[in-house]
């Protein structure tokens, strides 16, 4: 062994480093943003999603005439330079329907979305909070309200209400939110038992203040993720309505209706129906891949 | 004695109905006071209700019978101003530091959350009262905006303690609050403990199943088995000269960090295995196992007396039994 | 009593793990060894690498995101740390068996308990039914499941927690094995229930000759039970010497603090309990200083710059601390004046 020093071997007063400098500060959502980056199907989804998001905001403000210009002397044109997905019966541009329609579609995606996730988060916070009685009435009230198909609803909200984006809104909002009450009712049960609930609540917290500080941001993770899921429902749902004739009437489109036309004329001009189709097909993949990915990212049992 | 004692339960139950006929007798008849300023350490094995009885004390779980009164009061007849005093004034702190800080909180949020909770103070006032009992905890106040999941165990639990003292309470039940700790790390926890009680002057309920601890900590200790308290004594009368057959096991498998006093070690484990908390117990509750069982204590429930001054045990051995 | 040659080796074993904050070095260049029927204790607290050792001495370590970094677990004359599938099969459950911390989750909750053990019987001979069924009931009633006859249909949740880890101590040690590993067997337990556990792998110890390494974190535990005891802190080992040593005249002033920090139900009075000050490190990039100069009281400023090498302060063992350096008078002077009275 080399001589040391003796000098080294005093007594050394150095504080007492702080064990908490040296670890890196990560809120969660910080670390699900770098679990999610990893994930290559997600964030390619994501890519796409903004492209489409983004061509939907932009792309009609380019157009040279709205939409529902029609000009009858470019009917059924194919894919060319002039039109670049065509055109259809009445010599409407389908790229620029197909963008409007976006921006129908996804309006009603996200909005429905996000009103049943409210709607839902706070059904299901009220039914786990009281638990007893009022739990098993809610429950009961959401079993009729799955039990009632989705066509007779909307049917009945469509006589009600003057058909239109909103009316649609409406109408899947008030009835689509039960999947996310049952989640949100399971997820909160369970937080009910945790000694931080137990903790706050001794301190006097009210049941305001748990389901907002406690419960939300808790349960927000998984709620997110079927959200995600919730959007794809409302797409889908809201191009089968269309197809049935039930949805967005004139003078605005939707990918349904697109879809519903390309339908009629498949035999003969495909490509009315594959735009469309593989505009919606894409979206819906892009979120299913994107919950997924978000799911695994918010998952704490498959940290690193 | 004529100061009103700081926590008296009398005939105290607390039972789960699992169904119709099954029911958990948690807690099942406890006479107890603690004094104020005291440390009360309570003791026994699992499932033996000691858990249940500090929450039934804190009012998280309502007692099928008996009373609890906090400073001679009823708690179960208070005005809701009386109520939300309480609330404050008895504190608790709990097992798992993983499990009590709201992870989406931030470490000065929950800190903080009593005083957010009933309003007291302004902003500024909060703050600073944050900053003070982060201190008093030996928690650094730069870290109020970090979550809890960055912190060891250690530290959760300090705040743990500083989230229940922020509220200024007088007596704090400390529900198994190092068990989940590093051996080095409980003595950290427990001399902060008992450096707090010296300065503010709080009284503690001390659940836990750590012999050793408890021991150092407390000032009266009292056993617990199957919702039943067998035995109380003052910590030094306890562990010297214990009266119950249970406590007595209870001690003598205390491993000793000393291997020649673990080889001189005898110990007397009772036989078998704790018998169902389900259903009624005619008689002494440690009957099954107990070394020194003979015919009254099939048929007779003993009750807690005093066989020594200060000293309670609750077996036929030392006192009259009832029917 | 023992033998002379080790039956197993563990030379300068280093594993990692591959975390978002970094490269944890959960256990820096660890050797020791164990002769045939001897007891070492291997105490640390969360974070001292006990654990991770453990599992690289079984050949289990997840590899990703673990990774064995160098050394070697010679278990006769196979390397468990690299041996392949095949050969680790057959040495876990006959050669060397593995007790774990929770019987819940290592018990099979849908398989019949006299199953479980007979299938690691007939892993490891040939055996047949009828005396597979013997073998069993012998077993359990040798670790003390009363009506062994009939219990052995039962499944593990018809069984406390005490009982199970006896079930798993069945499965242990139904092929006679040469050492047993035993990773913190009674935390999850009463005390009650841990004493007889204790008591229970003394006794096969006795009576079957079986080396044993006993993983824990509590130092009352082992007292009675092993022959040498290994510290560690930090991912290595601080100091290991014969039991009465360590608890009588411990050389590192870790195992000092670990020793103060327990009180014991002997004390009398109210002296303060003397505990270690500070948090276990974090061992993303460690300094290449003792890890436990941040703690220790008295620490010196070599300590700071350098990780002490092992020094022999008396027979039969090693301590990794830089006060038993010849240079190192007036700071060993004042540990030895802190170490209780003998």
């Amino acid at each position: 062994m080399s001589v040391i020093d003796p000098s080294l071997f005093e007594a050394d007063r150095g504080h007492v480093a702080d064990a908490l400098a040296g670890r890196p500060s990560l809120a969660f959502w910080s670390d699900v943003w770098r679990r999610f980056r990893q994930n290559i199907p997600a964030m390619t989804s994501l890519v796409v999603l903004a492209i489409f998001a983004l061509a939907a905001i932009i792309a009609p403000f380019f157009a040279k005439h709205p939409w529902d210009y029609t000009d009858l002397m470019a009917t059924y044109e194919l894919p060319n330079w002039q039109h670049w997905f065509g055109t259809d019966a009445l010599g409407r541009d389908i790229w620029i329907s197909v963008w409007v329609g976006a921006r129908v579609s996804l309006t009603v995606g996200l909005c429905a979305a996000l009103a049943q996730m409210v709607i839902g988060v706070l059904i299901g916070c009220f039914s786990g909070l009281y638990g007893g009685r009022v739990d098993m009435a809610i429950m009961r009230f959401v079993d009729i309200v799955i039990a009632i198909p989705f066509l007779i609803w909307v049917s009945l909200f469509m006589l009600v209400l003057t058909p239109g984006i909103g009316s649609i809104i409406i109408a899947f909002a008030l009835t689509q939110w039960t999947d996310i009450a049952r989640l949100t009712r399971a997820e909160v049960l369970k937080l009910k038992q945790t000694e931080f609930v137990i903790a706050s609540s001794s301190l006097g917290a009210s049941s305001w203040r748990l389901i907002t500080r406690h419960f939300f941001p808790n349960i927000l993770p998984i709620i997110i993720v079927a959200v995600t899921f919730q959007v794809t429902n409302a797409i889908f749902g809201e191009a089968f309505l269309s197809y049935i004739g039930l949805g967005i009437q004139p003078p605005l489109t939707s990918w349904g209706k697109l879809v519903s036309m390309g339908i009629s004329e498949m035999r003969d001009n495909p490509y009315m129906l594959i735009f469309p189709g593989a505009a919606i097909t894409l979206t819906m993949l892009s979120l299913q891949l994107i919950g997924d990915g978000l799911r695994d990212a918010t998952d704490p049992r498959l940290r690193r | 004695m004529s100061e009103v004692p700081q926590v008296e339960l009398r005939q105290l139950r607390t039972h789960f109905t699992l169904s119709r006929n099954r029911v958990v007798k948690a807690v099942d008849g406890v006479d107890l006071t603690i004094a104020r300023g005291e440390t009360f350490g309570l003791v026994g094995e699992s499932g033996c209700g000691k858990s249940t009885l500090g929450r039934t004390i804190k009012g998280i779980y309502p007692p099928t019978s008996g009373e609890v009164l906090f400073d001679g009061k009823d708690t179960a007849h208070l005005s809701r101003d009386e109520r939300r005093s309480l609330a404050l004034k008895l504190q608790m702190i709990f097992q798992d530091p993983y499990s009590s800080l709201n992870p989406r909180m931030t470490v000065g949020e929950i800190i903080g959350e009593g005083l957010d909770i009933h309003h007291l103070g302004s902003r500024p006032e909060r703050d600073e009262k944050i900053r003070e009992i982060m201190s008093l905890v030996g928690l650094n106040h730069e870290y109020r905006n970090r979550f809890p999941h960055e912190f060891s165990g250690g530290q959760r639990q300090r705040i743990a303690i500083a989230r229940a003292l922020i509220v200024s309470p007088e007596m704090i039940v400390c529900d198994e609050p190092i068990s989940a700790l590093d051996v080095s790390i409980q003595g950290q926890i427990v001399n902060l403990l008992k450096d707090l009680q010296d300065r503010i002057g709080l009284t503690y309920l001390f659940v836990a199943h750590n012999l050793s601890m408890v021991k150092y900590i407390s000032d009266r200790v009292g056993v617990m088995y199957l919702g039943r308290l067998v035995e109380v004594a003052s910590k030094d009368e306890l562990f010297s000269n214990p009266l119950h057959p249970y406590t007595q096991a209870l001690l003598s498998s205390v491993p000793i960090p000393d291997p020649k006093l673990e080889a001189a070690r005898v110990e007397q484990t009772p036989e078998g295995e704790l018998p169902s908390p389900i259903g009624t117990i005619e008689g002494c509750a440690f009957r099954s196992r107990c070394p020194f069982v003979h015919e009254a204590c099939r048929t007779m429930r003993p009750v807690l007396t005093e066989a020594v001054t200060g000293h309670t045990v609750m077996c036929t051995l030392h006192g009259t039994p009832s029917a | 009593m023992s033998g002379d040659e080790p039956i197993l080796s563990v030379e300068h074993l280093s594993v990692v793990f591959h975390t978002y904050a970094g490269v944890v070095e959960a256990v820096r260049d660890v050797s020791f060894s164990l002769r045939a029927g001897e007891v070492l204790a291997i105490v640390g607290e969360s974070g001292s690498g006990k654990s991770v050792t453990a599992q690289a001495v079984m050949g289990l370590t997840p590899i990703p995101p673990g990774e064995i970094r160098g050394g070697s677990a010679t278990y006769k004359g196979t390397d468990m740390v690299t041996a392949d599938r095949g050969a680790l099969a057959q040495i876990r459950g006959a050669g060397i068996s593995m007790i774990f911390q929770d019987p819940m989750t290592s018990l099979n909750p849908s398989m019949q308990i006299g199953k479980q053990i007979r299938e690691v019987l007939q892993q490891h001979t040939q055996i047949s039914h009828e005396a597979s069924t013997a073998r069993v009931i012998e077993l359990l009633r040798l670790v003390g499941i009363p009506e062994p006859e009939s219990r052995l249909v039962q499944y593990p949740h018809q069984f406390s927690g005490g009982m199970r880890q006896r079930i798993m101590i069945a499965i242990a040690i139904a092929n006679n094995p040469d050492i047993l590993l035993a990773d913190e067997p009674t935390t999850a337990l009463d005390v009650t229930i841990q004493s007889q556990i204790f008591r229970l792998i003394r006794d096969i110890q006795k009576q079957f000759g079986t080396a044993m390494i006993l993983i824990t974190h509590d130092l009352g535990l082992v007292a009675g039970t092993a022959n040498r005891i290994a510290v560690m802190y930090g991912g290595r080992i601080v100091e290991e010497g014969l039991t009465e040593q360590i608890y009588y005249a411990p050389e590192h002033p870790y195992t000092l603090g670990l020793l103060n920090a327990v009180p014991k139900l002997t004390d009398h009075g109210n002296a303060r309990l003397r505990t270690i000050e500070g948090l276990p490190p974090i061992l993303i990039d460690p300094p290449g200083a003792c890890a436990f100069a941040d703690r220790c009281p008295f620490v010196m400023k070599i300590c700071r710059q350098k990780d002490p090498d092992y020094f022999t302060p008396v027979a039969n063992n090693r301590s990794a601390c830089w006060l038993h350096h010849e240079s190192a008078g007036a700071q060993h002077a004042a540990f030895i004046a802190a170490r209780p009275a003998s």
